[in-house]
């Protein structure tokens, strides 16, 4: 029979004391008495089965920066022993007593007391981090949402962008949560404590915080399937920087309750914390910068290696044989076959972008073009405008800083040649150039033709062709 | 502070500097309230520990002996005032009762 068990933490608010209380007491009847806490996991030993009385309390003058434990603390935890609370487990300044008897004269007596107690330990312990959490995980989502109103096709076709403000959702609403929660509380707590009347019980979000820990999951998996579309060297060193992410978090945490056990006082843990993050964090990055450094032209962290190279005026040029769908060959006639073709593919959930590009090798003919396009698939009808507008604002977003004519714009064309919903002509301070913006239902791309091709229906029948029915 | 601090002395505040007009450690104070009040009123420990750093802090009381973690204390001058302003305040309230009910009980 097993002399100990780990609970994954109830997911209780540390505020919302009847529901631990009740919890550990459910505990304890069932013969297992709470012996650790910590974030995630609780442990327990195992006890006669027993009818116990648990109380949670707040030591305010703790912080989690505090030695531990300090005379002050004992002095508190002495007066509890006193009256025949026992300590059961500590988490900071989050005191856990149980008590023999079955009414126990409490460990607060005072509302008003307890009230200012309460609201010392949130001040001094939880809403720095509330408010800090809160505020960087709106920004974050802001951001995101930013970049995906400013540049959505590069945005929405990069699995990890594409989720990045799912990531900070959870967090900045458990922080919402949080805070509404408490200041409720100590609005309800105040008018309780002058009336000497007994604070209200303050619930905890608890289903919010399983539905978080739940998506953070599930946006784990996200990540991890959005991973696949790197090469191999990538996935390793992703992976190797989450371990290294965790490593870092158990270093510090463990280097913190070691000082705090030493007794060192508050300010020189607080130097050595930010002392070993920044030397963890530079320490990584310098590592990650050496590793990608050494690697570089391996081929090991890029997507795919290059078929081969050349050396042409003293450096070495990559050529690629990607598999394109509109080449040269389509368009015009060539006995050419040296060609670098290369496709950077990007898929997600909700687009598959690709940015294509078909050259000859340098220095072995001047006549002979470039070809350079962007084929955007669809996968949800209503990101049509938004994609479009990523293209037409790029080719416009320095208009406002040039005279009228000078400026670059896309026009509406005939669509029928190119069997399209809307086709666009890029001009330029009024003159027409070779780069089209075509948009199908599903689809949508920009061609950069050779400049001084002239663009016929059979172009853009060939185009079509190429392009309409093409998967990424 | 819930209310004005120590504008008015809560039932446990009053007891608290009541019992240390004599040289008391933390636990014995509590054991106290409860004889003198005939257990009518307990104290709790968490209380009583936020109680006595508050008290301290306002000089109402002092430390008087450190054994180990075994800390007496004494109230002051102040603590006394306070004490006594705290029942005067009830004097005026039991005054105020017995003119308009002649010290009737209800």
């Amino acid at each position: 029979m097993n002399k100990h068990k780990w609970e994954i933490s109830p997911m209780y608010g540390l505020l919302d004391r009847s529901s631990v209380a009740a919890h550990l007491e459910t505990m304890a009847a069932k013969g297992w008495m709470l012996e650790k806490i910590g974030t995630f996991f609780w442990k327990y030993r195992r006890i006669e089965p027993k009818a116990l009385r648990f109380s949670v309390t707040f030591f305010s003058a703790v912080t989690p920066l505090s030695p531990e434990p300090t005379d002050a603390m004992e002095t508190y935890r002495d007066y509890c022993a006193a009256a025949g609370w026992q300590l059961a487990a500590a988490l900071g300044a989050v005191q856990i007593f149980f008590h023999e008897d079955s009414e126990p004269v409490p460990i607060e007596t005072d509302p008003a007391a307890e009230y200012d107690n309460i609201c010392q330990f949130m001040k001094k312990s939880c809403l720095a981090g509330y408010w800090t959490i809160g505020a960087l995980s709106l920004y974050q989502i802001l951001f995101q949402l930013w970049r995906i109103w400013t540049r959505p096709v590069e945005t929405l076709s990069n699995g990890y962008s594409a989720i990045a403000a799912l990531i900070w959702l959870p967090m900045a609403l458990l922080s919402a949560a949080e805070l509404v929660v408490y200041y409720r509380w100590k609005k309800r707590a105040k008018a309780a404590a002058e009336s000497d009347c007994p604070l209200p019980e303050m619930r905890s979000a608890r289903k919010l915080s399983i539905l978080s820990l739940v998506w953070s999951g599930l946006v784990l998996l996200l990540l991890l399937f959005s991973a696949f579309q790197y090469s191999r060297g990538m996935q390793l060193l992703l992976l190797g920087m989450l371990a290294y992410m965790a490593l870092m978090g158990l270093l510090l945490s463990s280097a913190l309750d070691a000082l705090r056990h030493l007794r060192t006082p508050r300010w020189v843990n607080l130097a050595v914390t930010c002392a070993l993050t920044i030397a963890l964090m530079v320490g990584g990055m310098a590592g990650l910068l050496a590793l990608v450094l050494r690697n570089s032209g391996s081929g090991w962290l890029e997507e795919r290696p290059p078929a081969e190279t050349y050396e042409y005026h003293g450096r070495i040029w990559e050529v690629y044989d990607d598999p394109i769908p509109l080449r040269i060959e389509d368009l015009a006639d060539t006995d050419y076959d040296r060609w670098s073709t290369e496709a950077q593919i990007s898929v997600s959930p909700l687009l598959a972008h690709g940015v294509f590009s078909q050259r000859p090798r340098l220095g072995e003919s001047k006549d002979l073009p470039d070809l350079d396009y962007e084929l955007v698939i669809l996968k949800a009808p209503f990101l049509y405008d938004l994609c479009k507008q990523d293209y037409i604002h790029w080719l416009e977003r320095d208009n406002d800083k040039v005279p009228p004519d000078y400026r670059d714009e896309y026009r509406s064309i005939d669509p029928a040649p190119w069997g399209a919903q809307e086709v666009y002509q890029a001009f330029y301070a009024g003159e027409a150039g070779n780069r089209f913006l075509i948009c199908w239902q599903d689809r949508i791309a920009e061609v950069d033709f050779p400049w001084k091709w002239t663009v016929t229906a059979e172009t853009a029948a060939a185009v079509s062709a190429a392009l309409k029915g093409a998967a990424l | 502070m819930a209310r004005e601090k120590f504008q008015t002395l809560t039932e446990q505040m009053f007891y608290i500097l009541l019992c240390l007009r004599q040289e008391l450690c933390g636990t014995d104070v509590m054991t106290h309230v409860k004889e003198l009040t005939h257990g009518r009123v307990s104290v709790g420990p968490g209380t009583l520990y936020n109680l006595l750093e508050s008290f301290l802090q306002a000089g109402y009381i002092r430390e008087t002996k450190v054994e180990g973690r075994k800390r007496s204390y004494l109230i002051t001058q102040a603590g006394q005032q306070a004490l006594e302003e705290e029942y005067r305040r009830l004097q005026t309230l039991t005054a105020d009762y017995e003119s308009l009910t002649g010290g009737a009980h209800p």
